[in-house]
């Protein structure tokens, strides 16, 4: 049986639980991720190490400087749709741009900063969310899981 | 890796994806009345560089070598459907007995 340390990382006021496998090799996608719902990545995904490292040893990037690392985003943007609990999303600086993603909901968005890359990740969301409730119906076992997690983080408002 | 909007279009238009145009090119896999996976990529007609495609190929659930042969040519409908089946992401309801 695997032993998990449970881990806080933070940035800036945000902050996510990680379950560290002790015995797994570091290289080997050893670290587990939480969502800040306690909602477990769909087949308990192994989450990349390599997103959070630096947060155990941040470098100090130059001001203005995009850099990888976890965000929690609160809302979606959207006229209608408010978020109930907050979504962890990674962002990744990937040469000129900036890719924001889910493993939750296997969303991403993308753009020249992080900002851009955010609200196209937000977008995207609210996008899945209209589709997969527009084929409730119809829906194979991952996007039902997806729905049902979505139907749990976000209350839409009259 | 890095893969051209074409690319993306005929590997989706290979699996039969239902195209939606939103803000984005919405793509959506069904197999026998269900909605297996959906995926998506930005208008226009350059290059999709660095790690979008990594990104789009995860959605498709494909590992890279896969996600090759889909671009490439030697993966096909049959082919992807059961990659999906292998992973769980298809099931086959049994007849009623």
């Amino acid at each position: 049986m695997a032993t998990l340390r449970p881990t806080v990382y933070s940035r800036g006021s945000a902050a996510a639980i990680v379950l560290v496998d002790l015995d797994a090799p570091k290289e080997n996608g050893s670290t587990f991720c939480s969502t800040p719902t306690g909602y477990p990545l769909p087949d308990h995904q192994p989450f990349d190490p390599g997103l959070l490292r630096w947060e155990e040893n941040p470098p100090k990037p130059s001001r203005g400087e995009p850099r990888s690392g976890t965000i929690f985003v609160r809302d979606l943007g959207h006229p209608r749709y408010r978020l109930q609990s907050a979504l962890l999303v990674a962002v990744e600086v990937d040469g000129p741009h900036v890719v924001a993603f889910s493993h939750d909901l296997d969303a991403f968005g993308w753009g020249d900063g992080e900002g851009e890359a955010v609200a196209d990740f937000k977008a995207a969301v609210c996008e899945l969310f209209d589709a997969l409730r527009e084929d409730r119906a119809n829906l194979g076992p991952h996007p039902q899981t997806v729905l049902r997690y979505l139907e749990r983080v976000i209350a839409e408002d009259a | 890796m890095s893969l051209r909007t074409g690319d993306v279009d005929r590997a989706f238009k290979k699996l039969g994806m239902e195209i939606r145009e939103g803000k984005d090119t919405l793509a959506f896999f069904w197999y026998k009345g269900k909605l297996i996976l959906t995926s998506r990529r930005s208008h226009g007609k350059g290059k999709i560089e660095g790690n979008i495609p990594n990104k789009i190929r995860n959605q498709l659930k494909l590992r890279e070598d896969e996600f090759r042969d889909l671009v490439q040519c030697p993966l096909d409908f049959d082919g992807y459907v059961a990659l999906l089946k292998k992973q769980g992401l298809i099931t086959e309801e049994r007849p009623a007995q």
